[in-house]
């Protein structure tokens, strides 16, 4: 087995997947390719530390209950947005003091 | 039928259509993914109040932008993406104004816990500790993030990896490796980077001499 060989393998050394007596053909010629050597130090700690991070397997972590909390809130935003959408439209004719019925029409029917 | 029948493609099909009117298909689309996404952000953030919150304003999002998915096939890598993202925006926040309950946390608990760097199996870690990988996680390039937390955090296998990334499976794994290695440098960059890497050379040695005895 070569250095080129051994990268090959580096990704399932890394993960501890590769069978025993595997792993110990790769280990025995990863000390002499000191690149790989390197990088499989680096990865692999990145690896622990973020397994380590991981939760525990098994720990209970409660679910919240916020769907009718997130429908509510979105119903609330919807009709806050028709709100102002229809106040948009009402601003222009605000100033106005006769409203015709064609402008009334025009206004309902954009809603 | 009943909805909760229904496959992604189709709930967000029908969402396409209801949403506004009708947010039923919603719902059912919220029920289904609401405990991976807020196990996904909660693993990240580590705080019930943040991942409840970071999880409903992926929601959110994903009810204001249903109507622009054009290959509903790519929901999950989609919505997958988004609740990451707002994770990792929620870690950049949580750097600038940290939780009360951590922030007054010393270094010396970083100190006590790389003095024993424990087995994966015993998965103890320190407040220090977690800030640090957490602040790498939230410096890192998004798409590299996305792949170390898919698969480390996540543990999810390769294939599913790269159907999340969207890409191939031998792309996902050089990301995830490449991705590793930039954490590691980045870590490095961080004090309590390098006391924990010295420790661990430290252990590795130990571990390494006790093979050979």
């Amino acid at each position: 087995m070569n250095c080129k060989e051994v990268q090959m393998q580096l990704l399932a050394l890394i993960e501890d997947d590769l069978p025993v007596e595997q792993r110990e053909a790769v280990e025995a010629v990863l000390v002499h390719c000191s690149e790989y050597q390197q990088e499989y130090l680096a990865a692999r700690q990145a690896r622990s530390l973020l397994l380590l991070f991981r939760s525990k397997p098994g720990e209970a972590v409660p679910l919240p209950d916020f769907e009718s909390r997130l429908m509510e809130l979105l119903k609330q935003r919807r009709s806050d947005r028709l709100v102002q959408e229809g106040f948009e439209e009402l601003v222009p004719l605000a100033g106005k003091e006769q409203v015709s019925s064609e402008e009334r029409s025009a206004v309902q029917k954009k809603r | 039928m009943s909805k909760n029948n229904l496959s992604d493609e189709e709930l967000v099909s029908r969402c396409q259509r209801e949403l506004p009117d009708s947010t039923q298909s919603f719902e059912v689309l919220v029920q289904r993914y609401k405990p991976r996404i807020y196990l996904l952000v909660y693993r990240l953030v580590r705080n019930v109040e943040e991942a409840e919150d970071v999880t409903q304003e992926v929601f959110i999002k994903l009810y204001y932008h249903l109507h622009s998915l054009d290959q509903q096939g790519a929901f999950t890598g989609w919505m997958y993406r988004v609740a990451m993202n707002a994770a990792l925006d929620a870690l950049e926040r949580c750097k600038r104004h940290p939780h009360p309950e951590t922030e007054g946390e010393s270094v010396n608990a970083l100190d006590q816990q790389a003095a024993s760097i424990p087995e994966p199996d015993e998965q103890v870690i320190s407040a220090e500790l977690r800030s640090c990988i957490q602040h790498v996680l939230s410096q890192l390039k998004r798409e590299q993030a996305r792949a170390l937390i898919l698969r480390d955090v996540e543990g999810l296998e390769y294939k599913e990896v790269a159907r999340l990334l969207g890409t191939s499976l031998s792309a996902a794994k050089m990301r995830v490796h490449r991705a590793r290695l930039a954490f590691q440098r980045l870590f490095m960059q961080q004090p309590c980077g390098r006391i924990y890497f010295e420790l661990y050379v430290e252990q590795e040695q130990e571990k390494r001499n006790s093979y050979e005895l």
